[in-house]
């Protein structure tokens, strides 16, 4: 009788033995999963954590991987065991925004560019020489050269140049108020204006100016074909100032001229504020919103190992004379000259615009790590309305030099920007059959200076897809 | 008619071919996870991938082989997948160590895996025999006279064959054993002999056994400078008299007691180690202080060591210090930065090389198998209490000895607490103590066999 008690105390026993080695895995797999796992890609201060005590074990054996360009020519590299990578002339100027750099130390994680954000690949993922992984860029040496030491030719400003069919980014190249040198960090510091700091193609948000009036032709087109409107819908008489009607704010067009009779193609070839001003609120808010949309301004569009672009529209509290201002690329509208070259993209491209990149492989030895792989972002627009608007840039080109007889097949479209803070932004944007591409200039009064760089880079790339 | 088949219910029928179906699928786990660790090693070493992939034909037909058999005696199945995917992780870690670290132990040997195997076959064979002298009281002090001799060979002839000041190992021609291991053995052995159906021992009695008992291994712990079998043996001491002796005030008086003058003890050495300190460094020692102080120095330095690594990051914090950067590197794939600066990869640290080399995830199944194996012996520990109380104590004590020792290196190596330098069932390599690994698991895997003719939830042993 008294045997029974005791084994089944004895049973209850074990059962708290199991349980304490339950309650203790269970600690030990959540501390350990927490820290050491889940931690790292949930806080920052743990991914630097792991990333700085892991750089600082490998540092003395592990070798930086290459960047190549898109032909499989060394951009950077030639690192050897505690000696960096580097770039040779003029390389470690013409990429060095684009390419950036990486440091972690015990005070934390600082990275910028494509070298910041493939980290996790060339410097922490090693071969069996202990090299890191190769990152294939899209980008053109030759071209990003050229745009760097020809085009830009020390002017602050930018030249974005995207393949048509594919999205690649071949050009990216960025000439600040500073020559940040890839292979010394220590550049960085050389200016104490901080807005110089960052690469123009990417992160410079601006008013498009009349680059804008693009979106708003196309959603004109778009209004008239889906309502059946016909050539009167398109016409305008100019007198050199437009006042929206039930609104006192008065447009005027840039030096105060007047065109007279107008269809969309004159207006467009003139760039005439007041005719898209009228042509805006004819289509109206909706519209015009939605083809903006289209164009995916307001969103961020991601760039693989980039980063992010950023752009907003915006048409004031909706009164006549915001959205007319809206209409010809003033106001509030913000946008950054890569995705204006991706507007072209799309329109270069039967209206799909494709999903911009610059990485186009990473491989650790034979080893794919990363592959983009195409697709686009959005339809922008039908093809009857592309056909319209490529043949309405394209005549607008011709105003800018870009004849088809010396230069082929190019449309574009010029803009200006008057920045809040007094800088003058001006842009061109357009493309060939084979690329889209923005130059950007920054305190260049009027964007008729950019016609020559247009014409030397149409070269150019006629040169490349010869 | 003997072969006329018995008419029973369908539902009956589903019941049974369901239990059967889900019996089956811990043979295919084990069989699926050999495959995955392949993978896992072709990732970080093509050379040792090869090595794998010949070791794997035996692995996969000893685990078809032995699933079938298990399966077809009704043994826990559950238990059988956590012993067969741990010997498994256990052969692609130290494979991976071979070919991508730098161990210290004898190189890994596929022969040495089949000799161990082999020998616990042999011992699960004979177990019976090993039953009946369990019942008998003269076992208890059999135990006893092992241990002392084990403890006294190693004083007068134990090598030390890590470097570390621990004696534990004995040579005999080319074997080289480690002694400490049988120890273990002979004290679950021990415990099973004190609390044996025929034994008819009062309460004061079995404390003073134990105790007596407990304090050889103490004293020949210290003498020979290995205190991480100690501390397992310690565990297993306390929970046996917690668990199976009688709830009396005795007991927990005693208890409490070996509890607080553990703390004291440690707290003593602590002091002891600062009063020493000057005299040691002088070469003052008499010789008493001279005896206990590399204990007492060892005893501080893993306390120490564990408050704060950064103390003595190139001395004795260089091996933990080295195990936490693993940690950090290991993610959810291993390192892929071919880190393998992690000192006794195939032993103490042998957990830290798994999640090195195969990622944090491993190291979680890993746990996971050991708190199966401690489940799995729990409640077949108590399925055989009525039966037979020293096979209950044996699977308990054998249960103990793979969970708790598995834990306290692996906990000790992740710096938790402090680390003892024991190899980790299944994981480490050695051969001594791989051999008494694959004993106590075929022990447990044959005491969980049902007798057919007998009830659900039965055992072979009555």
């Amino acid at each position: 009788m008294s045997e029974k008690p005791k084994r089944s105390v004895s049973a209850t026993r074990i059962r708290m033995t199991e349980i304490a080695g339950v309650i203790v895995s269970l600690l030990f797999v959540f501390f350990l999963g927490g820290k050491y796992l889940v931690g790292p890609y949930l806080k920052p201060d743990a991914a630097a954590t792991r990333n700085a005590i892991t750089y600082e074990t490998i540092e003395p054996y592990a070798i930086e991987g290459d960047i190549l360009d898109r032909g499989g020519s060394l951009i950077m590299g030639g690192g050897e065991p505690g000696i960096g990578i580097s770039a040779d002339y003029p390389e470690n100027y013409s990429f060095a925004w684009l390419l950036g750099y990486y440091s972690v130390s015990a005070d934390g994680e600082n990275r910028f560019g494509i070298r910041g954000n493939t980290s996790p690949y060339t410097t922490f993922m090693l071969d069996k020489n202990n090299r890191g992984a190769t990152t294939r860029l899209t980008i053109d040496s030759s071209l990003q050269n050229y745009a760097w030491e020809s085009l830009l030719a020390g002017q602050e400003g930018s030249v974005t140049v995207i393949d048509n069919k594919s999205g690649a980014i071949l050009c990216l190249a960025s000439q600040s108020t500073i020559d940040y040198d890839v292979n010394d960090v220590s550049t960085l510091l050389y200016s104490d204006v901080p807005d110089s700091q960052f690469r123009r193609g990417t992160f410079e948000n601006d008013p498009p100016g009349s680059t804008f009036k693009i979106v708003t032709a196309a959603a004109a087109l778009q209004k008239a074909e889906e309502e059946g409107l016909g050539e009167d819908f398109f016409y305008y008489y100019d007198d050199g100032s437009y006042t929206p009607e039930g609104d006192d704010f008065t447009i005027t067009n840039y030096g105060y001229y007047s065109y007279g009779d107008l269809d969309l193609e004159t207006a467009m070839n003139s760039s005439v504020n007041c005719y898209f001003a009228n042509l805006g609120i004819k289509i109206g808010q909706t519209a015009l919103h939605n083809m903006a949309e289209n164009f995916l301004v307001g969103q961020d569009i991601d760039i693989p190992f980039l980063g992010p672009i950023h752009s907003q529209f915006s048409y004031g509290d909706g009164s006549p004379a915001y959205l007319a201002q809206a209409a010809f690329g003033q106001g509030n509208t913000e946008i950054t000259p890569l995705h204006l070259a991706l507007i072209a993209q799309a329109i270069a491209n039967r209206g799909e615009m494709m999903q911009p990149y610059i990485v186009e492989s990473i491989r650790l030895d034979k080893l794919p790590l990363y592959t983009h792989i195409r697709h686009k972002l959005n339809n922008c627009i039908t093809d009857s309305v592309d056909e319209k608007l490529k043949a309405i840039m394209h005549s607008t080109a011709e105003g800018y030099g870009l004849d088809e007889a010396t230069y082929g097949y190019v449309c574009a479209k010029t803009g200006t920007a008057e920045c809040a803070d007094g800088r003058i932004h001006t842009y061109l944007v357009g493309f060939t059959e084979d690329a889209s591409f923005c130059i950007s200039m920054n305190n260049a009064d009027d964007s008729s200076v950019l016609y020559g760089v247009a014409q030397l880079l149409v070269d150019y790339l006629n040169t490349i897809y010869a | 008619m003997l072969f006329q088949k018995k008419e029973v219910p369908d539902m009956e029928v589903e019941t049974e071919e369901a239990s059967a179906d889900s019996g089956a699928r811990y043979i295919v786990l084990p069989v699926i996870l050999q495959f995955v660790l392949g993978a896992l090693v072709f990732v970080h070493s093509r050379s040792a991938a090869m090595t794998y992939l010949y070791a794997m034909v035996p692995m996969l037909f000893l685990t078809a082989a032995l699933g079938t058999y298990a399966y077809n005696r009704s043994s826990d199945m559950k238990l059988f997948a956590a012993l067969t995917c741990l010997a498994s992780i256990g052969v692609a870690l130290q494979i991976t160590i071979e070919h991508v670290y730098v161990p210290v132990g004898a190189p890994y040997s596929a022969l040495k895996y089949a000799i161990s195997l082999s020998v616990a076959v042999a011992f699960v064979a004979f177990y019976e025999l090993f039953r009946i002298i369990l019942n008998k009281s003269f076992t208890i002090w059999l135990m006893f006279l092992v241990t002392a001799a084990v403890y006294i060979l190693l004083l007068v002839n134990g090598i030390d064959a890590n470097g570390n000041g621990t004696t534990a190992w004995f040579s005999i021609g080319p074997l080289t054993l480690q002694l400490t291991d049988f120890v273990k053995v002979a004290a679950v052995m021990f415990y099973s002999a004190l609390f044996s159906s025929q034994s008819r021992h009062n309460d004061k009695t079995v404390l003073l056994i134990s105790t007596g008992f407990f304090f050889l291994n103490l004293i020949g712990s210290v003498l020979i400078h290995e205190l991480g079998s100690f501390f397992i043996l310690y565990g297993l001491h306390l929970s046996v008299l917690f668990i199976f002796m009688p709830h009396s005030s005795l007991k927990r008086t005693y208890l409490l007691t070996v509890f607080i003058t553990t703390i004291l003890l440690l707290a003593g050495a602590y002091a002891l180690y600062k009063i020493l300190l000057p005299y040691a460094e002088a070469g003052t020692l008499n010789s008493f202080t001279a005896l206990i102080w590399p204990i007492v120095k060892k005893v501080y330095l893993r306390f120490s060591i564990t408050a704060n690594l950064v103390n003595d990051p190139f001395g004795a914090g260089y091996q933990l210090l080295q195990g936490k950067r693993a940690l950090w590197m290991s993610g959810l794939f291993g390192n892929t930065v071919n880190f393998n600066q992690i000192p006794v990869p195939d032993s103490d640290m042998a957990f830290i090389s798994l999640v090195n080399s195969f990622g944090l995830p491993a190291g979680f199944l890993t746990v996971f198998l050991f708190l199966r194996i401690l489940l799995s012996g729990g409640e077949l520990s108590i399925s055989l209490l009525p039966k037979s109380r020293q096979d209950a104590v044996v699977v308990y004590g054998v249960t103990v000895m793979l969970f708790a020792q598995a834990m306290f290196v692996i906990l000790g190596s992740c710096n938790v607490i402090p680390l003892a330098g024991l190899p980790i069932p299944f994981l480490s390599r050695g051969f001594t103590y791989q051999t008494i690994v694959f004993c106590f698991s075929g022990l447990l895997l044959h005491l969980s066999e049902k007798d057919p003719d007998e009830e659900e939830g039965g055992t072979l042993y009555e």
